[in-house]
């Protein structure tokens, strides 16, 4: 699929501290997150603006008046005009899909430095109006007699039409949203209560434990936030003294009586944005930079969203795999998204399962079982955040940088997303 | 559509269009700026009378500059400065007055149509204009900025303005010399329309067609109507303005506000004040008549001879290259990137000018927290901004694009140019020097911002000493127009020169001094506090040695800077300059024992005047006389004279800046001039203390020094320079310049 003899290195990767929504970074769009982060990853690598390519970002709900967030940061920087960007959506592998996006130009030659990202701020999420009052409030604009004007708003329902609606995020193919087909995934591989929660306390406490020693916030882009541009320097959804006590308390969210979910063992609604330094290897050389890590190989993957939304992982890895090359156990790392601790657990349970593979993946043997000391080692989405757009960049930096500590050859990633799809990526080290 | 007719003159070029238009187009050949000099009168008098005389084939007339992006910047400065007696100026008033009389009285429709700079006597001109039709672009500005060089609108301008646009918009402008930008002139009824530039001729040439037509149809010059806008928004201001009471009211808060803001050492708001009042109840005739001899009287003062030394001087340079001490000229580097260390009050002001001036920026402090303040400071000074409605939000937001902050020296590796605002100690700015040669390029200037650390003993350390220069910014770097760069012998003259033109880009008065303790600011101010101090320690109160010299010029007195800047940041000037210079500042055992007392100034809250009372607007500040508890006479004072106190302190000020200049660390009185004004606060009404000591007589300036040693203290002692001087007869701005040059080749 690509000319071997080229790899596209990982120079560099850095991200905004992660906030929950509403809290820290309520007056900074995701626009301000992005060109934060871009203009800090600019300043650590001491770049060239003039080297700078392209910048392609992922972000699943953008701001309706920035749409195309990759270009406003070229400009709102003062990088050189002539660099274009574009802004995608590939739900939760959006920035996984701005980072194999940079990688695919940079294989085909057409650029040789490329910063890839993501950003979401659930705190500026569009608030809508319903289908009848935005039909009432247009036909009030057209109207041009008083008498029209007060027949349009006179179909307006106080009661029901003046509230704005905040966005559900239910699948458009399935009606349910994505919790609760979280809960039939969980009752499907019977996961239950406890081991999801036991796998939330273990997310958070990985994940204090690498915030603790440095390993986290080496990557962060602390971010100037209102009021007096107080600095953000931490992520605050992580909680060191998470325990299953606790944990066990909270009550399901999807699904009130019999559910398994809880707010604890999901990921919460999240602001941040994250940004990866791309680069052909050559060009890396050149430049003077050492590779954290290369590219190695990347596959998507989907299914019919009936047959398990979240399952995206356990069809992508062993694609990811085949096209490298390799099997889970050459594998130094795997990070998953953790979307819910239920979602994670029941791909790992896929991975292990023959049937599954045989049913589903039509092969014989299953893709493998996993050594969990090497898997999400950091913690997750569940302790850290999920900002949508942003979490494929975070997995990236986290991952090339923690394959260099511990000298490691390759690390997995993969994520679930909307739409039951996957996304996995190998990175290498040589 | 137009025949282009050869013409003879210089400044005026004329095209007849087949339309019945002509179009006059201002062009001073070989200037960037249009300016309105005798010869280009006589040209418009030769305009009027084709004009006139041709009266019956033109249709309209546009008046337009031929410069792309000014109209006309005013008169021409050196014409005043010229005059010789008041009558002259008088008569020279009259005459530009003349012109604009028959401009305005010209039988056809007139326009201006103005891009850019519309000044002084450029708006007169365009006051006497039919239309004003102006463009949009940011650059165009219309103002009365006479004042500013001590005189007033001298073509008219007083009488038409007003009778425009009411006394209220007209004395805002004309008082304080304040240019307004196209939206407000439009909005105040200064100017009928504004327009994008491109089609700026167009438009013009359009409306002269439409109202000559009218005016054949009609007979009569149609008037055209100012903004509605206005007259529909203030009913109740042009009712205060019709009435007797009200005008009254108007005058004397004008008059209150001139007391509070202008003080009593500059004649020409005052006279500006009453020339538009001149508007009501006098026929306009008598209001011109009224102009032209306040104009004469005032263009022959010292007040404006020496503001128009100091505008020459500062307008001088700002082109002027830098040359450096072994005459060559090089070049300044390109700075595309500035790293500033520190992001307290001084970093945070520095950078945010820089980003302000489009410069990239990267701050590094000692942790997150402290070098967020330095983007907190940037933030604020771009709300007001906004605020002001000067940029707009994403203008903001597009500033900050270029401003960064980190606790490491990541971003430095790129960075041209170093400026570190650290603390003022000797060890610490070693350390960061010692780090930033570490990090940056061979070719990265540091550039040092201290106010009296000599540069050479902080560049003891450097790897590369020939790029170490000092900065000396003024706080709060964003409002102090001055910059003190000063070299040492091992400074590169790229490294001087580059970061001159870093200086002039964020718009500053750069001055250069040689390496010396103090350099030439800290050293002469220490002088003047010195001697403030002393007086306090013979029983002076603190009220009467602030209020003399306020009363002097002064914008602050001595204490009260003193306590802005800290007390024990004078203490340490005054031990650094008594180290260099001993007698003439020694600080006697009395005064080091009142500074010790622990009080720091405004920063703990306790000095001089009392900070724990919550400052009332207007209210004026409270001495604190537990200090009097720590010095001699306690609190019972015993003031002396007015005129004392001032000719102590600004002797001892004189008398330093002389000493600065003979040792050869300032260039030239020019750049003490403009350095005691833009950086200390000295009068600029007496054109800075090397210009007021020519004015006053180097004669008697020796002798009064002399006088003065005798009676109070040897540090009196007339600097060599003044005594060579006195002996030669010569002049700091007359021979004295060019033989002191001599004598330095």
């Amino acid at each position: 699929m690509a000319d071997t003899s080229r790899r596209v290195a990982v120079v560099e990767g850095l991200r905004t501290p992660f906030s929950k929504a509403w809290t820290e970074y309520n007056h900074l769009s995701a626009l301000d997150l992005s060109r934060r982060v871009v203009q800090e990853l600019l300043e650590r690598t001491e770049l060239d603006h003039d080297a700078l390519d392209e910048v392609i970002w992922g972000a699943v709900i953008p701001p309706t008046y920035t749409p195309n967030i990759a270009r406003e940061v070229v400009l709102s920087l003062a990088l050189p005009a002539r660099i274009p960007g574009f802004s995608l959506g590939r739900a939760c592998t959006s920035s996984f899909q701005s980072v194999t996006s940079g990688v695919e130009s940079i294989l085909a030659g057409t650029h040789e430095v490329v910063i890839a990202g993501g950003a979401e701020s659930l705190s500026h999420i569009p608030i809508q109006y319903s289908e009848r009052m935005v039909d009432s409030l247009l036909a009030f604009r057209k109207a041009r007699s008083v008498q029209g004007r007060v027949k349009a708003l006179s179909r307006i329902n106080p009661a029901k039409d003046l509230l704005p609606r905040v966005p559900e995020l239910a699948e458009q193919a399935t009606g349910l949203t994505m919790g609760q087909h979280a809960e039939d995934m969980a009752r499907k591989w019977g996961i239950t209560r406890k081991e999801q929660d036991e796998f939330a306390v273990r997310s958070h406490h990985l994940a204090a434990a690498a915030l603790a020693d440095g390993r986290l916030t080496k990557e962060f882009a602390a971010v100037f936030a209102p009021p007096d541009a107080h600095p953000v320097f931490t992520d605050n959804g992580v909680r060191a003294d998470a325990n299953m006590e606790a944990m066990s308390k909270l009550k399901p969210s999807f699904d009130k009586k019999y559910g398994t979910l809880t707010p604890g063992n999901s990921s919460p609604l999240t602001d941040g944005a994250s940004a990866v330094l791309l680069m052909s290897e050559e060009k890396a050389k050149a430049l003077g930079y050492k590779p954290k890590a290369f590219i190695k190989a990347w596959a998507y993957a989907a299914l019919d969203p009936n047959q398990g939304l979240l399952m995206g992982p356990a069809y992508a890895v062993p694609k990811v795999l085949d096209r490298a090359g390799l099997t889970l156990k050459d594998m130094d790392l795997v990070d998953m998204h953790e979307a819910f601790a239920a979602q994670v657990l029941c791909n790992l349970r896929a991975f292990e399962s023959e049937e599954f593979a045989k049913e589903n993946l039509g092969r014989d043997k299953p893709i493998g079982a996993l050594d969990m000391n090497r898997f999400n080692v950091a913690g997750g989405s569940i302790a850290i955040g999920h900002p949508f757009g942003a979490t494929g960049g975070r997995m990236i930096t986290t991952m090339a940088n923690e394959l260099q500590r511990r000298n490691g050859k390759y690390a997995l990633l993969t994520a679930c997303a909307a739409g039951a799809m996957g996304g996995a990526l190998i990175l290498e080290r040589n | 559509m137009a025949t282009a007719v050869q013409e003879t003159s210089k400044v005026l070029h004329v095209e007849q269009g087949e339309d019945g238009v002509w179009v006059v187009k201002f062009d001073v050949p070989g200037e960037k700026v249009n300016t309105l000099s005798p010869s280009a009168f006589d040209e418009f008098t030769e305009l009027l009378d084709r004009l006139e005389n041709n009266a019956d084939d033109i249709r309209g007339v546009v008046i337009i500059s031929g410069k792309p992006d000014g109209f006309v910047a005013g008169a021409d400065v050196k014409a005043i400065a010229a005059l010789k007696t008041a009558e002259e100026g008088e008569l020279l008033s009259r005459q530009v007055q003349e012109v604009f009389n028959r401009l305005e009285n010209l039988p056809m429709p007139t326009v201006a149509a103005v891009n850019g700079a519309c000044l002084g006597g450029g708006l007169e001109l365009a006051l006497a204009c039919r239309y004003r039709l102006i463009t949009n672009d940011p650059g165009t500005q219309l103002g009365l900025p006479e004042v500013q060089l001590g005189v007033i609108p001298g073509a008219g301008g007083t009488q038409r303005l007003p009778r425009l646009i009411g006394l209220r918009a007209a004395l805002d402008m004309i008082l304080t010399g304040k240019k307004v930008r196209a939206r407000s002139a439009v909005k105040s009824g200064l100017a009928h329309e504004m327009v994008p530039k491109e089609i700026l001729l167009g438009r013009a040439r359009q409306i002269a067609r439409r109202l000559g037509e009218e005016a054949e149809r009609t007979g009569e010059i149609p008037i055209p109507p100012a903004s509605q806008k206005r007259v529909a928004s203030s009913v109740a201001g042009l009712l205060l303005e019709a009435t007797i009471a009200g005008r009254a009211a108007i005058y004397n808060k004008a008059k209150a506000m001139l007391k509070s803001r202008v003080g009593k050492h500059y004649p020409a708001p005052y006279k500006a004040l009453d020339a538009v009042f001149y508007t009501r109840g006098h026929s306009f005739e008598a209001g011109l008549e009224y102009e032209a001899k306040a104009f004469g009287e005032l263009a022959v003062s010292d007040v404006c001879r020496n503001l128009i030394s100091l505008f020459f001087a500062t307008t001088a340079m700002k082109s002027e290259k830098y040359k450096a001490p072994n005459g060559s000229t090089p070049d300044p580097k390109a700075v595309k990137k500035v790293g500033v260390l520190g992001g307290g009050l001084m970093g945070g002001g520095i950078a945010t000018v820089l980003m302000d001036k489009g410069v990239r920026t990267r701050v590094k402090d000692r942790d997150l927290t402290a070098a967020s303040k330095a983007i907190a400071y940037a933030e604020r000074f771009l709300d007001a901004k906004v605020k002001r409605r000067h940029i707009r939000p994403y203008e903001k937001q597009m500033a900050l694009g270029l401003l960064s902050a980190g606790d490491d020296f990541s971003g430095f590796k790129n960075a041209d140019v170093v400026i570190e605002a650290v603390f003022e100690d000797m060890k610490i700015k070693h350390g960061v020097l010692k780090e930033m040669e570490a990090v940056t390029r061979p070719d990265c200037i540091f550039a040092t911002n201290t106010s009296s650390l000599p540069i050479a003993e902080i560049a003891k350390g450097a790897k590369r000493p020939e790029n170490v220069v000092g900065m000396h910014f003024f706080s709060p770097v964003e409002k102090m127009p001055l910059l003190e760069v000063i070299y040492t012998p091992k400074t590169a003259g790229w490294v001087t020169s580059t970061v001159v033109a870093l200086g002039k880009k964020m718009g500053k008065q750069v001055i250069v001094v040689k390496d010396a303790p103090g350099f030439y600011t800290t050293r002469a101010l220490g002088a003047f506090m010195n001697e403030a101090i002393k007086l306090l320690l013979e029983g002076c109160s603190v009220e009467a040695v602030d209020k003399a010299l306020t009363n002097f010029g002064f914008p602050v007195g001595p204490l009260t800077l003193m306590d802005e800047v800290g007390w024990d940041v004078g203490a340490k000037v005054l031990k650094t300059l008594t180290d260099a210079f001993g007698d003439r500042f020694q600080v006697t055992a009395e005064a080091k024992a009142v500074l010790a007392t622990g009080r720091l100034g405004r920063k703990n809250g306790k000095g001089f005047y009392r900070y724990d009372v919550p400052s009332k607007k207007k209210a004026k500040k409270e001495v604190d006389t537990s200090v009097y508890d720590s010095l001699p006479g306690g609190r019972w004072r015993n003031d002396q004279s007015e005129r004392v106190i001032q000719e102590r302190c600004v002797f001892a000020f004189l008398n330093e800046a002389a000493h600065i200049l003979g040792e050869g660390i300032l260039l030239s009185p020019r750049d003490g001039d403009i350095g005691a004004i833009f950086g200390l606060g000295f009068p600029p009404f007496l054109g800075g203390p090397f210009r007021y000591m020519d004015s006053l007589g180097i004669d008697k300036v020796t002798q009064r020094l002399g006088e003065l040693t005798e009676e109070y203290s040897k540090s009196f002692e007339p600097a060599e320079i003044l005594v060579q001087m006195h002996d030669e007869k010569r002049t700091f701005y007359g021979a004295g310049a060019k033989a002191r040059k001599a004598a330095r080749n």
